[in-house]
Order: C-alpha cells, then structure tokens, then sequence
C-alpha cells in the first residue's frame, strides 16, 4: 500500500492543477455549506449576547409581554427591601447610514451598584452629565470608523441624532453595532419617557421576583431567550438552510465530477497496476484513501473559505434580520469546533459516498487496460437504476404535499432535486441525439455525436449544472414572485395618501381630531401596534371604508368580518397567525391584554406580509380600552382632490413639531426595499452555485478532453484545424450548457413552485400566489450560454494546441 | 517523366531535453506518383517520425518536405492542417477511429473536412470494396481488429488522397487477419493507384510495395 500511495503523491506531484482542481471543487461546495451554517447561527447565537455580556449569561429578564414596560415598576421593586441588584433597561433601533445600530440605554446608578452588571473598561461614569454621551466597543467605534470624541450622527424614527462617543467599553463580538447610553438621556432623547424594555435580574434572584412581580410580567432566561431569537428568525434560517441544502447537492456533483475526472487520468496506470496483481480491493482502498485525503484537505480549504465568505455575505444576512425582527446580531461569526467538526465530517462522508459510483468503476478496469476510454458505457442499465429519478420525485412531491412542518419539506426538496439531478442526464443525453440527429453534417453534430458517447463523465457535469441554473432561476423566479405580491399587496393596504408619525412626542386621539378638522384631509385610519413576547403584534386599527378594502380576506366573510370586528367582539389575524395556531375564521382566540385575558371571535383571516411572527388587528377603541392606550404610531391621511402638498407639508410641522408625512409611494418603496435586502443572501448563495457548477463543467470537460485525446488527435491528424477543433469542443461546452438551460427550465418550476407554495407558507406563514416571471430565465439563459462557451475556452485551447503526433503512436 | 507526388530533402529531426537525440540526418527520399515504397528499420529507428513529418504533424529542424512539389515548410499550422487533410491519406497502426462515431460517420470524416459531402456514394463503393458494407451503421467498439483496420483504410482512401502514409497497418492484427488486410490493401491501393508510404515490420506487407527502404542511423538505403 505504501507504494501505491507514493505512486497517488507522485501523480499529484506531477499534476498540481489537476490537484488544485480537485481541492478547489471539494473546497468551493463545503465552503457554501460552512458558510450559511455560520450564518445560520449568527442568528440564534448573537441575538442576546450584548445584555448577557453586560449581565452574565446566567441573567433573568423581567419582560412585559404587552410591550414596554413602566419604569415605575423598576422603581417599586428597587425600592423594596431585600431587592436584588436590578439593571432597567431600554433598547430601541438607530439607523447609521444604511447599518442597523442598537441603542442600549443603561442605569448608572444600577451599574454602580455592582450585581449581575458590569461595564469593563470605562466603567459608567462618563456616562454622567452629558445628554447625548455615549458608548460602545472598540470593535463597533473601527466599523463605524470613529474614535472617541467623535460625534455619531444616527436617525431615530427618522429623526436624526447626534450622540458623542466619550469612551470605549470593553467586549467583544456581542457588543457590535451596540451603543450604550444613559437610560434617563436616552428616555429623553429619543421620547420614551418612562418606559424600560426590560428589567435584567441575577439568576438566584427568581423566587424573590416571582412573589413579587404583577402577574401580567414574566421572567425569562438565557435559554427561553435563546429559544425565542431562534423561534424568531426560524423563517430566515430556514431559507438559508433550503439553499444550503440545495448547495451541497451541487458541491456532490462536483466532487464527483473532480474525482472521477482522477480515475480517468490514471486509468492506464490502474490498469497496469492491475496487471501487475495489485487486486481490486486494493486499488479500491488506494482511490478511497486518496479521496479521503482530498476530500479532508479540500474541506479544510473550505471550512476556511467558508468562514471568509460567511465574514463578507453576514451583513446581508444582518440587515434583514434588523429590519424584520428588530434584532442587531453579531457583526461577526462565530465559529465553534462542533460545527467545523460536523461539516468537516459531513463533507468527508459525503465526497466518500459520492465516489461510489467512481470505485465500482475503477473496480471494472481489467487489467492491462492501457486505454483511457471507458467503453462500458452502460446502455441498458437495471430497471431500478431507470426508474429511481421518477421515484425520486414521486417520493419527494410526496413529502411536500403531504406534511405541515417545514424539515420534512427541505428533505422532500433535497431528495426531489436528487432526482431532479438524475434525471437530467438521461433527458440531456435524448435532448444532445435529437439535436446530433438534426445537424448530422455539420460540426455541431459531429461535435454532439462524441459527446454522446461519454454519457457517464458528463452525467454529474450536467446535473450539476442543471441543478445550479435551476437553483437561480427557481430562487429568483420565487423572489420576483413575492416581491410581486407584496407590492399588490402594499398597493392595496397602504391606500391613505400620506402617512403622519412623529419622532417625538405622541400622536393620539386628540391629533386626530385637528386632523379630522383639516379641509385638505377627507377621511383618516389610524393604527398603533403592540410587540407580544412571542414576536407577534397586536395591532388597532380605526378604519375608514377605504381602508377596509385595502384587506384581501383569505377566510372569512370580509364584509361580515369588517361589521363584528367593528363591533369590538372579534379580531382579524393574518395568515402567518391563521396557520402557526391553527386558526380560522370561526374559532375563538384568547388573548392576554393589561386589562385580563379577553376573548375574541376570530372574524376572518386576512393577507399579510409584514410580520412572519402573525398579528391580531382589532379595532381602535377596543384596544384603546384594552391597553389603555390612546397612541397612535401612524395616523393615514386621504386628501381632497388639489391639495398642496408643500402646505400640508408646513401645516403639518407647525402643528406636530416632530411630525413627519410619508407618502404612500414612499412607503412602498421603503418596503420594497426591505424586501430585497431580505433577499440578497440567496441571489448571492445561487451566484455562488452557479460558480461552484462552472467549476463541475470545467472539470467534466477537462476529463472529457483527457479521455478522448487521442480520438481528437485523429481528428487533427486528418486534417481538422486547431480552430476547428477548438470550435468542436467549444460546440460540446455550449451543448451541454444549452441542454442544461433547457433542463433547468422546468427543473426551476418545480423549485420555484416548492419554495413559493411549500416552503414559504411553512417557513414564514404566508402564502404566495404563484406567478411566473420570467426575467431570471431571461438573464440565465444568455448567462449559462456565455458560462459553457467560457467553461470550455480554456479546455478547447489546451485540446487544440497539443501536439497531436505523441498521442497517435501505438501503444 | 512520371510525377513526383513526395520528394524530402536532407530532413533532420532531433529530440530530447537538449535536443541531442538525432532521429532523422539528412535524410532524402523521392516517391514518384503511383509509386509503393516501404520502410524498413528497427523499433526508435525515426519511422514513424519520417511519417509525421511526411504528414506535416511534425516540423523538422532541417530540410525540406515537399508534396506534390509544394513544400510544408512554407506553410503555416492552418494551411499545413488543410493540405493535410486535402492530400493524405493516414492509417495507423491502432486504427485511431474515432470510437463515437459509427463506421459510416468515420469514413465520411475526410469528405466532411474537405467539404466533399456530395461524395458520399463513394462511402459505399468503398465499403463493398472492402467488404465492410454491412458494418456501416456500427460503433468501432463491437467491430474486429480487422474490421477496424479495413475502416481506417476506406477512411484514408475516401477523399482520393496525392499520399497514403500507412504506420504498421498490420502492426495491432494477429498474422491470419493481418494477411488477409494485406490482400485486401494490396487490391484497393493498386486498383485506386495511390502513392504510397509505408512505415513497418512485417516483410510481407513491405513485400507489396515496388521499393524497400531501410532506416538506419536517421538515413535511408535501398535493401
């Protein structure tokens, strides 16, 4: 064995592009993989780290499920003898330029104290005395580019800030994008006098709060925490993890495609070795030895490039996940051993099990066998063999059709493209005679003809791409789909002309009333929103009969629902609430408020897309009663026919100081745009396979080229030019990628379909209609087109310029 | 005076790192058209060498190949390609057919290059002449050695090449199949009257030929 070895470490020695290859397809699937897991866990990991950095992993959180909490209650229970050191605390978003920042707003005089909290570093008191001082990481003042003195200018609600840095606090990846200020300053600045977000407590100090804290309050900790950041982002992760699935069913391919383009280098030596009397076992051993090693080493690469690429993609992952959920995550990975260790093994076994097909083969070199042709193309192949594509599928939709919950759906997904990337060699190859058939005399179809002939080592290069270019078109297929809808969507629910907010003070019923006195302003809506524990909003609408058509009923009697809701005994609830609880319109809903735990009827279900997290609409004065509330987060104005805007515009900031109009158009874009930031991470993760297929049709065709050197050698020996022979092979790159687009056509359908009507509904709750864009073809098409004739250039060249005397002599 | 189809004139070719391995040394050699020559000479003697340069898939250090009193040397790589495929006929010793594409697709492969497509029926002729008219439809790999060898003749013939280069044509057959292709090479290429150049070791093919040449010392001598 040892011999055998060194012969494997000579060949690589000699051939170290063709070791680069090999370790840079293994490197470039696992580095997709590694990549989204690192994101992935960015988005559970960091959520709460910052709180915990400052008050100990071990901290309980004192938390008002109705929304913010009275700082009073702070105060009675600081007050109360035998108190544990308590930390109030306020958290709200500010907006730098195009980065989410998160404001935490801190007690001094609680840091001071000591307890659970501690401010390494600068310690609190700089915090003192001045109304905008401020302070954050070393790591977070280099990502924003300041130091300290510096002044930050932020917007809060949009209204612009400027908050001095005055010292640095020490901590590490849990205080990115973190900015710490005085609790009473930023109660102030930012116009939410009197109100915590939460409490933080020691661990050890639960029986106590228990016995005191009203019963509307609760007490969370860490893992609850945890278990809520991930609950919360679950919808994201697990589009990220459908693409890093539908990633590593391409980066198999490619492993394939890289090692059996090996065996064929070296099935001349195989075959002597062979007939020397190494037995099959033990070239068997030598191949799994050899794969096992690349496979290792190219994993390592791309645990490595992983880790890289999950560094620069994370911000695109970061944005959305503040902008959705309100969460500020980590601005870096965090990389454990588990998880290199799981995907370090997992692609190890992975490559192993995708050789299998390469072993039996190198198991069926005879000895002897000098030539690097394979001429036991199988044409009749078992039954089972022909009909497992199609029971792939069949198997796959089966678990799509057939279950609520989202795993079973990605496997139905993963084993759906499985046959998927099965079936398209077999279709590929009836596509490649049909169009040798069609062009028999010209160069396309003899070009076609050979490649026909080398069915096997082109099969993963096909499914691979087919795969990729499907990935692209479906994923983008699905997300102009969406994007389409939410724009119907905003279009008919944000139908008032012009929004009013303020950034500071409040809108309540008295705004109202001197807007409804306004001779420009027709009718009003207005609406203010309550976050609940479990991320879900409840919402209160007043509504006018405009805007009551603005709502698309998914079950339910719209007009019926529209008069109980009205009524103040019933509530609507959007789609993602309907289908997570399992509700309809009939069913009874009990819901927790400050006044007690009411309950509603639920009145009819309705389309939303703006919280995965669901959201309970109930009239105004209902849930003015019930929260005591008489805010207004926006209020919608609907204009007379004429009106000035730019005098509205003034009327408006004379009589609301901090007030803001936003135009209905300027809505849609703002949502729009939150939209694609959502998205950017999968258009990045399907260019980033498409690479990775490039790399498997590169790797086909220097096979391919490799194997039938010598039949191109003929060629060139009886007369076929370097031009002609190039164009002949550039003819084969661009078949195969032209039968791949064709393939990918419906291949992205049934991608598109899934995520659009499977995925999506259990992912996030909401269901899409299906449309069928069809830009991303329209872009892919001319793209996987331009990839095969690119993929092929270098093959072609290096095909065209051998020498073609050395590899027409005998053997 | 009868046409000279191929006159090579003091050829040189050396290999090696330091291009210290002399192949061929002023080598000279003169084929009138019609003519049969074949050479003779030990295994690493330069035949095949001589052949490649004769078929402008090699260039020599010095001399001259000159082919129907045009010489390769002035040409460049794509004019050399296309004169190639116009004047010569090649058949190697291991057939080099082109293993996806069927008999009749091979055969075809020169009139294809020289844009003679309208000359198919001569596919047919050929194959009867051969006797290979029922393999037309198949794939190389589930044909003989001998079939294969009689493919790669009618290929070399199809376009009615100025040369036929022939390496060892019987070189891959065992002695019963390589008699009968020699039977059957010796009628076809009389019969068309190809000029031709055979390289090999076998007596009997060299037999068939009106000259016998023997390579030594990369220089050539009448036996």
């Amino acid at each position: 064995m040892r011999l055998l070895l060194e012969s494997s470490r000579r060949f690589f020695y000699r051939h170290p592009g063709q070791l680069v290859l090999a370790l840079v397809g293994i490197a470039a699937g696992v580095a997709v993989v590694t990549g989204v897991a690192l994101m992935r866990e960015v988005l559970i990991d960091a959520l709460d780290s910052a709180t915990e950095s400052l008050s100990g992993a071990e901290s309980i959180r004192i938390v008002d499920p109705r929304g913010p909490m009275d700082e009073g209650l702070f105060v009675d229970l600081a007050m109360t003898p035998g108190a544990p050191a308590l930390l109030p605390v306020l958290s709200s978003r500010l907006r730098h330029g195009n980065r989410m920042l998160e404001l935490l707003a801190l007690d001094p005089l609680s840091l001071e104290q000591g307890g659970p909290v501690r401010l390494t570093g600068s310690g609190s008191g700089p915090l003192f005395g001045q109304a905008n001082a401020a302070l954050a990481s070393q790591r977070t003042l280099d990502r924003l580019d300041l130091e300290v003195g510096a002044t930050l200018s932020v917007r809060h609600s949009g209204e612009p800030l400027d908050l001095e840095i005055v010292n640095v606090v020490a901590g590490g990846r849990e205080l990115d994008d973190r900015i710490i200020m005085d609790l009473a300053s930023a109660q102030h600045l930012i116009g939410r006098q009197g109100e915590l977000s939460f409490i933080e407590a020691p661990a050890d100090a639960r029986a106590w709060l228990s016995e005191r804290l009203p019963d509307e309050l609760r007490l969370i900790d860490a893992d609850q925490r945890r278990e809520s950041a991930a609950s919360l982002t679950a919808g994201m992760r697990a589009n990220l993890t459908a693409m890093s699935l539908l990633s590593l069913a391409v980066g198999l391919f490619v492993i394939y495609s890289v090692l059996a383009f090996l065996l064929v280098q070296r099935r001349r030596t195989i075959g002597m070795l062979r007939a020397v009397g190494v037995t099959e076992g033990r070239i068997q051993a030598l191949l799994a030895s050899e794969t096992l090693i690349l496979a290792g080493l190219g994993a390592l690469a791309g645990l490595v490039l992983g880790t890289l690429m999950a560094s620069g993609l994370l911000e695109l992952v970061r944005q959305p996940v503040a902008e959705l959920y309100r969460m500020v995550a980590s601005a870096g990975i965090q990389p454990t051993p588990l998880l290199y260790g799981s995907v370090w093994v997992l692609a190890v076994v992975m490559a192993l099990a995708s050789v299998f097909g390469v072993l039996r083969e190198a198991q069926r070199i005879p000895p002897g066998q000098l030539a690097r042709t394979v001429h036991d193309e199988r044409s009749g192949s078992s039954p089972l063999w022909r009909w497992l594509p199609g029971l792939l599928l069949v198997a796959g939709l089966a678990l799509i059709v057939g279950t609520r919950s989202l795993p079973p759906v990605l496997v139905g997904l993963f084993i759906m493209l499985s046959g998927c990337a099965l079936l398209a060699p077999m279709i590929g190859m009836q596509l490649l005679r049909l169009i040798a058939a069609m062009t028999r005399t010209r160069l396309v179809g003899r070009a076609v003809k050979m490649l026909l002939s080398s069915r096997q080592r082109l099969a993963p290069a096909v499914s691979a791409l087919s795969l990729a270019l499907a990935l692209s078109a479906g994923v983008g297929m699905m997300v102009l789909g969406f994007r389409a809808t939410v724009d119907d969507w905003v279009g008919r629910l944000i139908n008032a002309d012009t929004y009013l907010t303020v950034s500071q003070g409040q809108l309540d019923s008295s705004s109202m009333a001197i807007l409804r006195d306004w001779p420009e302003v027709e009718m009003l809506t207005s609406s203010r929103q309550v976050r609940l524990d479990d991320g879900s909003m409840v919402v209160g609408y007043d509504l006018n009969p405009r805007a009551w058509e603005g709502f698309e009923w998914l079950d339910g009697d719209g007009l019926a629902a529209s008069e109980r809701v009205e009524s103040g005994q019933a509530v609507l609830i959007t789609e993602p609430m309907a289908r997570r609880d399992e509700l309809g319109a009939g069913d009874t809903l009990e819901l927790a408020t400050p006044s007690g735990t009411v309950a509603f009827e639920v009145a009819a279900v309705y389309r939303d897309y703006s919280t995965d997290r669901g959201m309970i609409a109930m009239i105004g004065p209902r849930f003015r009663e019930l929260w005591n509330d008489d805010q207004r987060d926006s209020i919608g104005l609907y204009l007379g026919s004429g009106v000035d805007h730019e005098a509205l515009e003034e009327r408006v900031s004379e009589t609301f100081p901090a007030g803001r109009l936003t135009t209905r158009e300027s809505v849609r874009e703002q949502t729009l745009g939150v939209f694609d930031r959502t998205f950017r991470i999968s258009w990045a993760l399907a260019i980033l396979v498409g690479m990775i297929a490039a790399i498997a049709l590169i790797s086909a065709l220097l096979a391919l080229g490799l194997e039938r050197a010598r039949e191109y050698a003929t060629l060139r020996a009886l007369g076929l030019s370097r031009a002609g022979l190039a164009g002949v092979v550039l003819t084969q790159t661009t078949s195969l990628a032209a039968i791949a687009v064709i393939l990918a056509v419906p291949f992205s359908l049934l991608i598109h379909a899934t995520l659009s009507l499977a995925v999506q509904p259990r992912a996030f709750g909401w269901s899409l209609a299906l449309s069928f864009p069809l830009q991303p073809l329209a872009v892919l098409v001319p793209l996987a087109l331009l990839i095969g004739a690119l993929a092929g250039a270098y093959p072609a060249w290096k095909i065209a310029h051998r020498d073609p005397a050395p590899l027409l002599r005998a053997s | 005076m009868t046409e000279s189809v191929l006159n090579i004139r003091a050829l040189q070719r050396r290999f090696g790192s330091a291009h210290d391995v002399q192949v061929l040394a002023d080598l000279n050699l003169d084929l009138a058209a019609g003519e049969r020559v074949a050479v003779m000479g030990a295994s690493g003697s330069g035949k095949t060498t001589l052949l490649h340069l004769a078929a402008g898939m090699d260039t020599p250090d010095a001399g001259e190949v000159l082919i129907g009193g045009r010489s390769l040397s002035g040409l460049v790589e794509p004019e050399r390609t296309r004169f190639r495929a116009r004047y010569i006929g090649l058949i190697f010793q291991d057939f080099n057919l082109i293993d996806s594409l069927t008999v009749r697709e091979n055969i075809e492969l020169p009139l294809w290059l020289n844009g003679l497509t309208a000359e198919s029926a001569r596919i047919e002729s050929l194959a009867e002449e051969l006797g290979i008219t029922a393999l037309l439809q198949r794939l190389p790999e589930k044909l003989s050695g001998g079939e294969k060898q009689r493919v790669a003749i009618a290929r070399a013939l199809v376009h009615r090449p100025a040369l036929l280069l022939a390496d060892e044509p019987t070189g891959s057959l065992d002695q019963t199949t390589a008699e009968g292709v020699l039977r059957l090479f010796d009628r076809v290429t009389r019969q068309h009257n190809v000029t031709l150049l055979m390289v090999t070791h076998n007596d009997e093919a060299a037999a068939l030929c009106d000259r016998i040449l023997h390579l030594r010392h990369g220089r050539l001598s009448e036996s």
